[in-house]
């Protein structure tokens, strides 16, 4: 078959590209204009700037295509180091499509393609854009090598061959209800890391602007006093919630996933949409997170420890299967969706008095140090950070009873911890937890305690899930388990 | 099953070695600084501080030798490997060969100099390492680990 070039529109991308990088030593230079010497060739500069952008970008698009093989897809790039880039449909673990919404009428998006090799910390291959007729005709190329794969299985049947996993999992699929959306987008805790970007923006500023005019505001401030600085953090925390929500809403918008082949299809998205095609073999745990205020609401959230990038942009770098259900739905409805997750769960045993309080002693303790720290130094205002106890408590407090383990009888492991007011369930097959360690200090042994950390992979990195102060005998149990003695 | 086994007893060696290097690399650093402070007229005390870290850090690493051969082990039985190490932070891995996508042996001057290997396990997720080890111990160790590997389904990410 024939190298292809990419869609046109195609330039506009790689224009766009370098013309950021183009822009970047443009102020640059700028920035090094001492003595006003390049004033006079403001002009000659963003020319210098420009042409190698827009010739630069022609170069690249004209020398940027790629081939569908039988077996493979090839990609060529490269101005000056040519690069030919060769993946087979076979080894293709993610595919991932993203779609402005100013590309919809053209039918163009941009796909990822993504193997398990584990080279750089970017998907393997991107397409910036081409037609949707593209994206199909790999997909079914990709899908009929899938397909044989299925059938030497049968030859060599196992347990996961055809007759099992059809019933359960391919008619299932789900949409988010708008009411859900709203829900989900309400109860996000995402204005919280918001309104500290806020106030670190508000420093910046109160760097850059005069000192004179920050006096002035400061005057008019201290003359208005309570009522206008009490607004003026309304209208913050105002800000910061709207934004916050407007953002869950563009990146959850016409959430939709349903099974297909041996793979999880999820599309969402209002300005982008982003389309993830992902393999069930990437799923190396599940998860089902709470934050203490979904809790009060027992609503809970659905996600995917995976072994992609795809997940990257998301929250905790893991893939959202169900955004928003009640809590008890949850693992119903992700059972359906993932073959080997359990329909029900045993109770977890919460721990021992003494071992909840060590969790909360670890925490508490540290806070009395800083608060009495800043109430030294900063007198007598600096004692006000003793609201700081409370807090620290309360977090303390919610990781201790959040803090447990238990085993299903299917090989599945099951750990929670409750980071941060965020009670998080992980379900990990015993086939995917990479190395297991038990942890403990000198004091911790004289009690018999330990720690356990489960280690997976998320991503192209490790991730570490710690259930804390465990009993001896119970963390063995797991470590034998896990070991298979 | 097979007994967990100590590293071999000439690291001890490297490890008092490497100890004395750290302390002529840091009493090259505390000249350094000894200039800068006579150069700049940077309070004195900063000299001692430097110094006395230094030392420090040569002694304990000197004392801590015993504890950390005593209290580390390793493992290979066949279906994981085992590691463990720390006194006062006691930690015991298992790695099972299944996981295991690639071993790397590897040996800086001082471990060529006394015929050691250390031993690199990398799973898809992360990498563990045996300190030392000898190297015929570390080949056999690593054809056993390969061996393994090749009876265990390599397919698993």
């Amino acid at each position: 078959m024939q190298a292809k070039r990419l869609h046109p529109a195609a330039l506009l991308y790689f224009w766009y590209q370098s013309l950021k990088s183009g822009l970047l030593y443009f102020f640059i230079l700028l920035a090094f204009n001492f003595n006003e010497r390049f004033t006079g060739y403001f002009w000659l500069a963003l020319f210098a700037v420009l042409l190698p952008t827009v010739v630069g970008g022609i170069l690249k698009y004209l020398r940027y295509s790629y081939e569908l093989a039988a077996q493979e897809i090839i990609l060529h790039s490269g101005v000056i180091f040519p690069k030919h880039l060769h993946i087979s449909y076979a080894k293709i673990q993610t595919l991932q499509t993203k779609q402005w919404f100013y590309l919809r009428p053209f039918g163009l998006l941009s796909l990822q393609i993504e193997t398990s090799s584990q080279a750089a910390d970017e998907p393997e291959a991107v397409l910036p854009v081409i037609s949707r007729a593209v994206v199909t005709q790999i997909q079914a190329k990709r899908d009929a090598v899938l397909k044989n794969d299925r059938q030497t299985e049968i030859f060599f049947p196992d347990r996961d061959s055809e007759t099992e996993h059809i019933p359960a999992s391919s008619e299932f699929s789900y949409q988010i209800k708008g009411h859900d959306l709203n829900l989900y987008a309400l109860t996000s805790l995402g204005f919280l890391p918001l309104m500290l970007g806020f106030l670190a923006i508000y420093n910046r500023l109160s760097d850059v602007i005069p000192q004179k005019y920050i006096n002035a505001a400061v005057k008019t401030l201290e003359n208005r006093s309570g009522v206008v600085l009490s607004l003026l953090a309304i209208v913050v925390i105002l800000l910061a919630l709207g934004f916050s929500y407007l953002v869950v809403i563009n990146r959850y918008f016409h959430f939709e996933v349903h099974p297909e082949e041996k793979q999880l299809v999820t599309s969402k998205g209002l300005l982008q949409q982003n389309i993830v095609t992902a393999s069930q073999e990437k799923i190396q745990a599940v998860v089902i997170s709470q934050s203490f205020l979904r809790q009060a609401l027992k609503l809970a959230t659905v996600q995917l420890v995976l072994a992609s990038q795809a997940a990257d942009e998301e929250q905790d770098d893991q893939l959202v299967l169900l955004p928003v259900l009640s809590q008890g739905l949850a693992l119903k409805n992700a059972s359906r969706l993932v073959k080997w997750l359990p329909q029900k769960i045993p109770r977890l045993p919460v721990g021992r008095r003494f071992e909840r309080w060590k969790i909360i002693r670890n925490i508490l303790l540290p806070t009395i140090l800083l608060v009495v720290i800043i109430g030294l130094f900063f007198q007598p205002y600096g004692w006000l950070s003793v609201v700081l106890l409370p807090v620290a408590f309360w977090i303390g407090y919610y990781a201790s009873v959040n803090n447990r383990l238990a085993l299903t009888n299917a090989d599945v492991l099951l750990a929670q911890n409750g980071h941060l007011l965020t009670r998080k369930l992980y379900l990990i097959p015993r086939g995917r937890i990479q190395a297991m360690s038990m942890q403990q200090t000198v004091l911790m042994a004289r009690v018999e305690l330990s720690h356990l950390k489960i280690i997976l992979r998320s991503g192209n990195e490790k991730q570490v899930v710690q259930v804390r102060y465990l009993p001896k005998k119970k963390a063995e149990e797991i470590y034998r388990w896990y070991r298979h003695k | 099953m097979e007994k967990s086994q100590h590293l071999p007893e000439r690291i001890k060696k490297v490890w008092k070695i490497s100890a004395l290097l750290s302390l002529v690399v840091g009493s090259v650093m505390c000249a350094v600084i000894y200039w800068v402070v006579d150069h700049f007229d940077w309070p004195g005390w900063i000299n001692y501080i430097a110094w006395m870290l230094v030392l420090l850090d040569f002694v304990v690493e000197l004392l801590i030798i015993p504890y950390r051969y005593r209290f580390w082990l390793y493992q290979i039985t066949t279906t994981d490997v085992e590691i463990e190490s720390g006194f006062f932070l006691h930690k015991q891995t298992a790695i099972p060969i299944a996981r295991i996508q690639n071993v790397t042996l590897q040996a800086g001057p001082l471990f060529q100099l006394f015929h050691l290997q250390s031993v690199k396990i990398e799973t898809a997720a992360a990498a563990h390492e045996i300190a030392g080890v000898l190297p015929e111990s570390a080949v056999q160790l690593k054809q056993r680990l390969m061996e393994l590997t090749q009876e265990e389904d390599v397919n698993a990410s």
